[in-house]
């Protein structure tokens, strides 16, 4: 019996220390207060999921150092994928690094929950110097908590050999539904005995599928944030209109398209026009078939509509070296810095009349097609739980568009535990 | 007296059968029976992302009674399950033929058979998925020589699942294998000896000896292996890869817990969809363990 009781007393003590380890008292200092002064000596962390993005960040380090010598920054790169299981982590954790990246399905998250320190007050960040719709993917509760970094809108990338071959002029400006249609269906009808494809198809969310919704008028997300925009009659318009492309074999099927990604399809020249971000140019400037590559505006419904998402840069709200983060995140949102991340050809800058300087940094494509959209582009779509419903969209959009009759049903079951989710945040 | 001396016997031990003991079973608490007691505390709670939680009553498991996808997922794993299963009979021919007596080149087998189990899962998985490849697949080619067009193996439901449930059999096979061979080992000669004396053939003599004396290999396999079958995730999550549209109707139980934990932030329901498992293999395993006095032989 003494053997149990001990077991029992030990299992106890443990669940004892378990329970006392979850209650945490916080203790935070809401206020930002001032920049650190010159000499300031500290140390800071810098949290981002970029490998190809950090000698830029680098340089921007060593730029920030000509005005605080003293304050050393360490970058710490983790892949995507994992990025944010890892920030979840080391939030629970009170360890979130002083500064770090963050995304628009993600912001909402770390804000509502108190993890992001309000920038409202910090010196020398003024929203005025980014495009709105994307300080709006940055603000909460009307402050903002994130400054933006760099943009990325959804142009139409284009093979002007394989549109003369199928004898197409290229395009110049936005084309509607039904040019693209037809444009896809000339090339496929052309050349699809050599296995190429007039549109290289696929289920991305930002550059093509949200897009077509909005152009047809309706919407991922209500704007109050409460409802699924997934069963609307204007969805389901936008899902049909790339259903009968499969359906009348102009675009390659959704079981294709998994196997072969459009992106590979069309930096390998086995697909004519792909709608995709500027995000592909450093891709496809090393395309074998880079010579022939172009891009034109997105193309257009009912409505023209574009999605515009960048990467912020928050401070955690609970960084014990709040004048030394302060210092430095003022410098990332500076002029400045925009200019040396845009040099390096790493981001678009997101610092209002940068642009020019990641539009000549690649000079292959001309990409101030990108630019020119930001002016209109819609805010990306983004709730709380924003990570929850992605997933759901990566499980059924492939049924939505299988071709096997379950379009509606899928989007309507798409709509449903979409709006599951978003009930749960309230 | 008599009635006094197993306590003192006890007590001059004192603490240390404990102690003994401690090492291993403070091991087992932390690492096995709290994360259970913690789960099933867990399925009635409901969780914020950043650990914050409250109490949920059974609002979690009156979701899984009307989630589309539990059904669906508890027999897509009970079919990888039954087909990873059929590797032992597979196990139990190969590993007999491995271990004739005189039999050349026997070591080279043994490493050919074990190589599965030294490769890394992920990396075995893409090539897999390769293989299964609608347009380039080396399995397709084959079925085309036959006049067949083959399936888009990955990326239609069923045969998806048939796909990952081939390559979760093929890579059971090695340890079945060596345990089967350990088994044939320890089976004495005189056994194949006295049944050639009664005229057995080699089949009879592997249906009337060797099968009956494997049977407490076998029946340990089948419980591995089903519990194994029954934890499938990391194999399906790296044939299936991103935007399949097979996907949605082929999750495992596992990959569901996964998906609810990680993606959607949902840690109670995870929970109660890992006591769900637990469950599964639970009775599954009794059932094993029942049925086994009506076959299999102990010496």
């Amino acid at each position: 019996m003494a053997s149990r009781r001990a077991f029992l007393g030990l299992a106890g003590a443990v669940t004892a220390t378990a329970l006392a380890g979850c209650a945490r008292e916080p203790e935070i200092d809401p206020a930002i207060g001032p920049l650190a002064e010159p000499g300031l000596k500290d140390e800071i962390t810098f949290g981002i999921w970029d490998k190809a993005q950090e000698p830029a960040m680098l340089q921007i380090v060593d730029a920030f150092h000509e005005h605080y010598p003293d304050i050393g920054v360490t970058i710490s790169t983790t892949a995507f994928g994992p990025y944010f299981e890892r920030l979840r982590i080391q939030a629970q954790g009170d360890d979130l690094p002083d500064v770090f990246w963050i995304n628009g399905p993600n912001f909402e998250l770390y804000a509502s929950y108190g993890m992001l320190q309000d920038l409202s007050e910090l010196e020398g960040f003024d929203p005025e110097n980014y495009p709105p719709n994307l300080v709006e993917l940055y603000t909460h509760e009307g402050a903002p908590y994130a400054i933006p970094k760099d943009f990325d809108t959804i142009a139409l990338w284009f093979n002007r050999d394989l549109l003369h071959r199928a004898g197409l002029d290229e395009p110049t400006d936005s084309w509607s539904w039904d040019e693209y249609r037809e444009a896809s269906g000339a090339v496929t009808r052309a050349l699809g005995a050599e296995q190429i494809w007039g549109n290289a198809g696929g289920l991305a969310n930002q550059a093509l599928i949200y897009p077509l919704i909005m152009q047809a008028g309706g919407y991922v997300i209500s704007e109050d944030k409460t409802a699924s925009g997934y069963d609307s009659p204007e969805a389901l318009e936008a899902f049909r209109f790339l259903d009968g492309m499969i359906r009348d074999g102009i675009a390659p099927d959704v079981r294709y398209t998994a196997e072969n990604q459009p992106k590979d399809l069309f930096n390998n020249g086995r697909a004519a026009l792909y709608p995709s971000g500027n995000w592909e140019a450093a891709l496809l400037q090393d395309s074998p078939v880079r010579d022939h590559l172009g891009v034109a505006p997105m193309i257009h419904g009912a409505e023209e509509a574009n999605v515009i998402h960048g990467i912020g840069v928050a401070m955690s709200a609970r960084s014990r070296h709040k004048p030394a983060a302060s210092a430095f995140l003022a410098f990332l949102g500076s002029e400045q810095a925009h200019r040396i991340q845009a040099e390096a050809g790493a981001a678009n800058p997101a610092f209002i009349g940068t642009n020019e300087t990641y539009v000549e940094a690649i000079p292959e494509f001309s990409l101030d097609v990108f630019v020119d959209a930001a002016e209109t582009a819609r805010t990306y779509p983004a709730s709380e739980n924003t990570s929850a419903w992605l997933q759901l969209e990566e499980l059924l959009y492939p049924k939505i568009l299988g071709g096997d009759g379950q379009l509606e049903s899928a989007a309507e079951e798409l709509a449903t535990r979409m709006d599951g989710v978003l009930a749960d945040e309230s | 007296m008599n009635h006094d001396a197993p306590r003192r016997h006890r007590s001059r031990d004192g603490a240390w059968p404990l102690v003994f003991l401690a090492p291993l079973m403070i091991g087992v608490i932390v690492f096995y029976f709290w994360p259970i007691l913690a789960t099933f505390l867990n399925s009635f709670s409901s969780f914020g992302p950043f650990g914050d939680r409250s109490f949920a009553g059974l609002e979690n498991y009156r979701t899984m009674l009307t989630d589309s996808f539990i059904p669906r997922a508890v027999l897509n794993t009970a079919v990888y399950t039954a087909i990873v299963l059929l590797g032992i009979p597979i196990a139990v021919g190969v590993a007999s033929l491995m271990n004739q007596k005189g039999l050349r080149l026997s070591r080279f087998y043994q490493v050919l058979f074990f190589l599965p189990a030294v490769s890394m899962p992920v990396a075995v998985a893409l090539v897999w998925r390769m293989i299964f490849n609608q347009e380039f697949g080396v399995v397709n080619w084959a079925l085309g020589l036959l006049g067949i067009e083959g399936p888009y193996w990955i990326t239609s439901p069923w045969w998806a699942l048939l796909a990952v449930s081939i390559v979760g059999l093929w890579a059971s096979l090695p340890l079945a294998i060596i345990i089967l061979s350990a088994g044939l080992q320890g089976i004495p000669s005189e056994l194949y000896e006295a049944a050639q004396l009664d005229g057995a053939g080699s089949l009879q003599q592997f249906r009337s000896v060797t099968v009956p004396l494997l049977t407490p290999s076998i029946f340990f396999l089948s419980i591995i292996t089903a519990i194994n079958g029954f934890q499938l995730f990391d194999l399906l999550f790296a044939m299936m890869g991103q935007a399949n549209p097979a996907m949605a109707d082929t999750q495992s139980l596992v990959y569901l817990f996964y998906s609810e934990a990680f993606r959607q932030n949902d840690q109670g329901y995870a929970s109660v969809i890992a006591l769900l498992i637990l469950l599964i293999i639970g009775v599954f395993t009794l059932l094993q363990f029942r049925m086994q006095r009506k076959w299999v032989h102990y010496e």
